[in-house]
């Protein structure tokens, strides 16, 4: 089992019922789902928002996950459970976002870097008319698309284009995959939970990279690396290093 | 106090100025230019506001309106109280009785007089409070005390724990005037179900004791009316913080005074929603424009002032950044913690939320609002727990894009000097120059404007920022 392959078929399950009762709508990413950039001044004030994503009054969740076979990852593709942004009602909606990245030798070495540098790449989108309101480490995304951006036919579609494009950039990445959730609370919400547990990996991983402390009988994470036989692989591998330093 | 000083009853003299002050401007553009020669010794301070267009001339307003408050409270019925910034003023509104924040007070004499608060300031000492109690409250509580200004018929503080100087001087002048005062208390930690509900509970309390001794009852529907003000002014402070973010930022130096300012005199009521309004407008049109809020037109640095700001004479402080090239980001005063800011997006707890489906909601998102005012909010717990002193810089250091922090105080802030130090080398460790100022905040005698003017040139010379 990979570090998030129990996730990973909670959210292609996930996105198949919703499928079935056409939820829906796919979009390929291609070269012609391009958006102008706009850097430095790409500020989307309140009254001119046509949307706004996540809002800390609504719910929010906005996580990444991997595997190591780039062949589960319908490569390319941007689902949208629920309205697209132009059918969006309402100033304020729930708000998830899931990318799931197919890449080659993930290992205990590498995991930490390659996550954090995937994490970091949602900050590099500089698209005309979205802006990156805020994003916590509690796995919420908070952002704001213009009524200019929406008037002249910005969705989903670009922005998870844009944010592909932004993986294929790194040579790790295989295949990349986005799932825009607008639903309504409930959806986000199954979402969520699904990232809660992706979020508690990712912090297990964070804590023996960064603390480099091993011992697990007061580690809160115990549990986590007790079900992830890849946190426990990691962990080995870090205890090898450190103890080779130290020798 | 000089015999003189004490002819004068200062709220009367303070209002007759910011009154004047605040017609000034309302002739033609020549017609205030000509004024200026009949107005010497405040031709600094006025400047400052009318150059900043519409924004200043309706902050002045504010500040004249705040003082009228003061003056007509007895007559109209209403009870005043003694209050201090860390204390949301809506509440007081709402049940009927009229704020005199003692801090605001002082900040406003100070950069309106050239002989700014130091009589008031020193009166408080020789009736027996410390020289080294703090500045701020010392300048207006000095009118008081006198018995040159409206006399407080409460006293309500929620400083203890976290600023030992600040409620002592309410305990002071609560045993000296006589008269009936409330502490708020707060835990060392905050967002945690325990600290919420101590919030509560505590607010809940002031409430009862407001009750007590005014005669007057909560009105809920008049609250909620305040908060949902409140929302709308917090949605124009989160654009003039998105504004903040640009790099350069259109956002003038002197905006980020005017936002606490404004927020500590009238938060939830309609006129500084006004201010707030013109500020945005006046600051997106820059935006569009392409123009920086600075009027040098480069923006050479970005600071932020991580405790308080310097309220010398004339608004110098201000000045001082404008003619450097420096963008003032804001200081601990600036932000309110709302939650639809981006600062607070990794620090869910430190922000307050709002609710006013129902009484208790209500109640609680006022508790939690006050809580989270400035210095109560993050001095209150050790200064590198999370969400403290220490992570609440760094998060804004990083966010408005910093080149460097700078600490001012009062030498009375012994909840930050008793550790400036780890806490700047903390931040240099971050990569963040820290420059201390050794002055007082409030009492230029200290360290005059002028040495601390040049101890900030040679701060940003030596540390090769400027």
């Amino acid at each position: 089992m990979g570090l998030f392959d129990k996730q990973y078929l909670e959210i292609t399950d996930f996105l198949d019922r919703r499928q079935r009762v056409g939820m829906v709508s796919t979009f390929s990413h291609n070269a012609k789902t391009v958006w102008p950039e706009e850097r430095n001044r790409n500020l989307v004030m309140g009254q001119d928002t046509a949307v706004e994503l996540g809002n800390p009054g609504d719910v929010s969740t906005s996580f990444l996950l991997w595997v190591d076979d780039p062949e589960k990852i319908k490569n390319r593709r941007v689902s949208v459970v629920g309205p697209n942004l132009p059918n969006l009602t309402g100033k304020q909606v729930s708000f998830g976002k899931v990318v799931m990245v197919g890449g080659r030798d993930f290992n205990a070495d590498n995991a930490y870097d390659r996550c954090r540098e995937m994490e970091l790449l949602r900050y590099d989108l500089h698209l005309k008319g979205y802006m990156m309101r805020g994003a916590s480490q509690y796995q919420r995304e908070w952002s704001r698309v213009s009524r200019e951006a929406v008037t002249n036919g910005f969705s989903f579609r670009h922005l998870g284009s844009a944010l592909i494009e932004k993986f294929f950039n790194l040579d790790y990445v295989e295949a990349a995959e986005i799932i825009f959730i607008t639903s309504g609370r409930e959806d986000v919400l199954t979402i969520k939970a699904i990232g809660d547990h992706v979020a508690r990996h990712v912090a297990a991983m964070n804590k023996m990279t960064e603390e480099m402390t091993f011992d697990c009988d007061t580690c809160d994470y115990n549990a986590v690396c007790g079900d992830v036989a890849e946190l426990r692989a990691m962990r080995a591998a870090l205890k090898q290093r450190e103890t080779a330093a130290y020798a | 106090m000089r015999p003189e000083i004490g002819e004068y009853h200062y709220d009367w003299l303070i209002s007759g100025t910011l009154d004047a002050a605040s017609r000034f401007p309302m002739g033609s553009p020549k017609e205030t230019d000509s004024a200026y020669r009949y107005v010497p010794y405040f031709k600094g301070i006025l400047k400052s506001f009318v150059d900043t267009g519409p924004p200043g001339i309706q902050f002045l307003g504010l500040l004249a309106r705040y003082y009228e408050n003061i003056l007509s409270a007895k007559k109209t019925g209403k009870n005043i109280v003694g209050t201090t910034f860390c204390s949301n003023p809506s509440i007081y509104y709402v049940m009927d009785m009229v704020p005199a924040t003692f801090e605001i007070l002082t900040a406003i004499g100070a950069m309106v007089w050239k002989r700014g608060m130091f009589d008031y300031m020193d009166f408080c000492c020789e009736l027996g409070m410390p020289e080294t109690s703090c500045s701020a409250q010392r300048g207006a509580l000095g009118t008081q005390l006198a018995g040159l200004a409206e006399s407080a018929d409460i006293l309500i503080c929620d400083t203890p724990g976290v600023c030992d100087t600040n409620a002592n001087a309410f305990a002071f002048a609560s045993a000296y005037l006589e008269k009936p005062y409330f502490q708020l208390n707060y835990p060392s930690t905050l967002g945690d179900r325990r600290s919420q509900q101590y919030h509560l509970d505590d607010y809940q309390a002031m409430i009862r004791f407001i009750e007590d001794h005014t005669g007057k009852t909560l009105d809920y529907d008049r609250l909620a009316g305040h908060i949902r003000e409140i929302d709308r002014q917090d949605a124009l402070t989160a654009e003039m913080e998105d504004m903040l973010l640009l790099k350069p930022t259109p956002i003038p130096p002197i905006f980020t005074l005017m936002i606490y300012a404004g927020r500590f005199c009238f938060s939830g009521h309609p006129e500084y929603t006004k201010l707030l309004e013109i500020m945005v407008e006046t600051a997106r049109e820059r935006m569009k424009a392409g123009v920086p809020g600075l009027r040098s037109g480069k923006e050479k640095l970005r600071v932020v002032m991580c405790y308080i700001d310097h309220y010398t004479v004339d608004m110098n402080f201000y000045h001082y950044f404008e003619e450097r090239g420096i963008a003032l980001t804001g200081s601990i005063l600036t932000r309110n913690f709302r939650d639809g800011n981006r600062y607070v997006a990794d620090m869910p707890d430190s922000a307050y939320h709002i609710d006013t489906s129902s009484p208790a909601a209500m109640l609680d998102t006022i508790a939690q609002m006050n809580a989270r005012m400035p210095m109560v909010r993050s001095i209150r717990g050790p200064y590198d727990r999370p969400g403290m002193w220490l992570s609440e810089t760094l998060a804004c250091a990083r966010m408005y894009q910093a080149d460097c922090v700078i600490y001012n105080g009062t030498p009375g802030c012994r909840n930050t000097w008793g550790m400036v130090k780890p806490f700047a080398r903390d931040l240099e460790k971050n990569g963040y120059p820290v420059h201390i100022m050794y002055d007082d905040g409030f009492d230029d005698r200290v360290e005059s404007w002028s040495a601390t003017r040049e101890r900030l040139d040679e701060f940003f010379h030596v540390r090769g920022l400027l």
